[in-house]
């Protein structure tokens, strides 16, 4: 029977942890039984005052014990929301974008950390499987830094890649980050080009394909 | 404090569940339970009868 008081404290706190009500109004559940259980005691055993001062003792102490388990229920519902969260923002935040027959490209914006970057080469990994790519372009524009651990990310992404048998092209290594990696004494073994269009171009040309401008002469 | 004596609490629980329940209802709402939009009346009785029966088998402090 505890287990079912616990079950139905759990219900009520992850419900009301999932609408975004705030630990105080999940607690008053059980807080707020308080008072008409003190009267009903003082009317039971009121007579008494030992009495009644240890079944209030006895009835705060349980209900405080509920209270509390109803804040860490309240709290472990809404940490596993900001985790799930956090998830489905970092799959949208590491897009694989088809751009041509061959080519993918993996515009990066934000901070780079190791799970991010782990993210990145799994979704890059699986696009090159799904696509049979064989070049990939790292858009690193939006990167603000790179540190060694990151760097080292994006090594092993490209080494895999090649392993997969599609070539990478960095675009977008912003002078700071270009900096960083030679100070750190790096290398990433990769081809670099200042822009997403001078990678996709270079892409084009090793894939054998020519862009003509067709646009009229004045 | 004697702490050989039994608790009435489960016997309350059981005994007066409909008046308990009555009361706590309306302390919840004094206490604001509603006021966010959030829960309706209906969920809030629900919630309040499903935790109620149970707590007649709470064991003792330390138990």
């Amino acid at each position: 029977m505890w287990a079912e008081t616990r079950a139905a404290i759990e219900e009520v706190s992850r419900s009301r942890a999932a609408r975004g009500l705030t630990p105080s109004e999940t607690a008053t559940f059980v807080f707020s039984l308080k008072e008409p259980l003190f009267d009903l005691m003082r009317q039971k055993v009121g007579k008494d005052a030992d009495r009644l001062a240890e079944e209030i003792w006895t009835a705060t102490m349980l209900l405080d014990k509920l209270g509390l388990f109803t804040a860490e229920v309240f709290q472990k519902s809404r940490e596993e929301i900001i985790a799930r969260q956090q998830r489905e923002l970092l799959e949208l935040s590491t897009p694989v974008v088809r751009l041509w027959e061959g080519v993918l490209a993996l515009p990066l914006i934000g901070t780079l950390d190791s799970e991010r970057t782990q993210t990145v080469m799994e979704s890059l990994l699986e696009e090159i499987v799904n696509s049979g790519a064989e070049i990939a372009i790292i858009d690193i524009t939006g990167v603000p830094t790179v540190d060694t651990l990151v760097a080292q990310h994006l090594i092993k992404t490209v080494a895999a890649a090649r392993l997969m048998g599609a070539d990478c092209i960095i675009n977008g290594i912003r002078p700071q980050i270009a900096q960083t990696i030679v100070h750190l004494g790096l290398e990433l073994g990769v081809v670099s080009k200042g822009t997403m269009a001078d990678a996709f171009a270079l892409a084009l040309r090793r894939l054998g394909k020519t862009v003509v401008d067709r646009s009229p002469e004045c | 404090m004697a702490k050989s004596r039994a608790t009435i609490l489960p016997q309350l629980l059981q005994e007066d569940e409909r008046t308990l329940l009555a009361d706590w209802l309306e302390w919840q709402k004094t206490a604001g339970a509603l006021s966010s939009g959030q829960i309706s009346d209906a969920e809030l009785a629900e919630n309040s009868r499903r935790f109620s029966p149970p707590c007649a088998a709470v064991p003792r402090p330390g138990n």
